[in-house]
């Protein structure tokens, strides 16, 4: 955040943080379970610095039973 | 004669980071038929099936079953079941950062249960037949739109967003309070026909047929769907709309033109006529390669008494 070069205010002083970071005992546990989500930096362009290609899978099974069966000579 | 067919579809679909938004569709259609075909005599024949399909659709996020969003603390997640799962979604506006976001589930069952039965029988120079087909439809389908919630960081300047999402401090946040009801939706539609081909002479037939069908208008076993209600210019709820009255009416009824209509309900009824007659053509029967049909066709829709 101090990269952005941009006064961080605590929303719960109105202060601004200092050093423009925020203290790890701010951050909210949520974003922090969240953000666990975000894969580690795979290509060196800071401002793009993350591709993937995953593979889409498409598996498709067809079955057909059929029985034909004559009762009688009446039915057909 | 009995059939059954499966086919089943499993489909997963990746998003940008592998560990959340792949959307995952299972599909599985089925179907069976038994039908019995019965020549009681020469000139009479009885064919009767019963069929039952089944088709299931299913949508989901690849952590759907995983209350990932409910672990993290994010307020009215659900903490157990099938719509338990990743948030629906994280934004960050404006921003190189790509948010984070997982379809919620949905699921469609649909399942269909057919009668028929049709009768042929051969008089003369008649060949009549009739017949009935009855379908019931059971369809059930729920959708866990927001249960996860949606989480928006769309602050002015963008140390803010990021801030925000530090944070923990939305710019909005769209969630439900309780979970959402699944539709149980049934509906059952009927048609009876019968069809004479009456040969004339050798060179004309005649056929005339009538086919009545009637489509009942799907209902929601809990009343959660809403009915338009031109009485009251806007939606009932089927539960206290007890006097809705089936069909359409125009709104105003003076009008003679282009008139608006007010669909009160999805009742349908349907009559169908199908005169039409066949000419053989040529006179001697090695010359008889053509053949000449003509066919009317009429279809009333009678309206409702209102």
């Amino acid at each position: 955040m101090s990269a952005f070069n941009k006064k961080i205010i605590d929303p719960t002083t109105g202060l601004q943080f200092a050093g423009s970071l925020i203290p790890t005992s701010k951050i909210s546990p949520i974003s922090a379970a969240l953000a666990k989500f975000y894969p580690d930096p795979n290509a060196p362009n800071p401002t793009q610095n993350y591709s993937n290609n995953l593979a889409a899978v498409n598996d498709s099974n067809n079955y057909l039973i059929k029985v034909d069966h004559n009762i009688t000579a009446a039915k057909i | 004669m009995g059939r059954y067919g499966s086919q089943s579809n499993d489909r997963y679909i990746p998003l940008t980071f592998p560990t959340v938004g792949g959307q995952l569709q299972p599909q599985r259609f089925q179907n069976s038929v038994l039908s019995l075909t019965s020549a009681f005599t020469p000139s009479l024949l009885n064919e009767a099936h019963f069929s039952y399909s089944r088709t299931v659709n299913r949508t989901a996020g690849q952590n759907t079953g995983n209350p990932i969003a409910a672990n993290a603390g994010v307020p009215f997640a659900p903490t157990s079941g099938p719509n338990s799962g990743f948030p629906e979604t994280i934004s960050i506006g404006s921003s190189s950062i790509t948010g984070l976001s997982e379809g919620q589930p949905w699921f469609l069952t649909v399942n269909t249960f057919q009668w028929y039965d049709g009768i042929t029988w051969i008089h003369g120079s008649h060949s009549i037949k009739a017949g009935v087909d009855i379908r019931r439809i059971r369809a059930d389908a729920a959708l866990a739109t927001h249960e996860n919630n949606q989480l928006h960081f769309l602050g002015a300047i963008l140390g803010r967003r990021i801030r925000g999402l530090l944070l923990g401090d939305p710019s909005t946040e769209t969630l439900v309070l309780s979970p959402n009801q699944p539709g149980r939706f049934r509906a059952t539609s009927q048609a009876y026909y019968v069809l004479d081909d009456w040969k004339v002479s050798p060179s004309l037939t005649i056929n005339a047929g009538l086919r009545y069908e009637y489509f009942s208008p799907p209902t929601e076993l809990s009343g959660l769907t809403p009915v338009f209600d031109a009485t009251l210019g806007g939606l009932r709820f089927p539960q206290q709309n007890t006097t809705a009255l089936p069909g359409t009416r125009r709104i105003d009824p003076t009008c003679r033109l282009g008139c608006s209509t007010a669909i009160r309900s999805s009742l349908r009824t349907r009559i169908i006529s199908r005169p039409g007659l066949a000419l053989p053509g040529g006179r001697s029967r090695m010359s008889r390669r053509w053949c000449a049909a003509a066919t009317v066709g009429i279809t009333l829709h009678p309206r409702s008494s209102t």
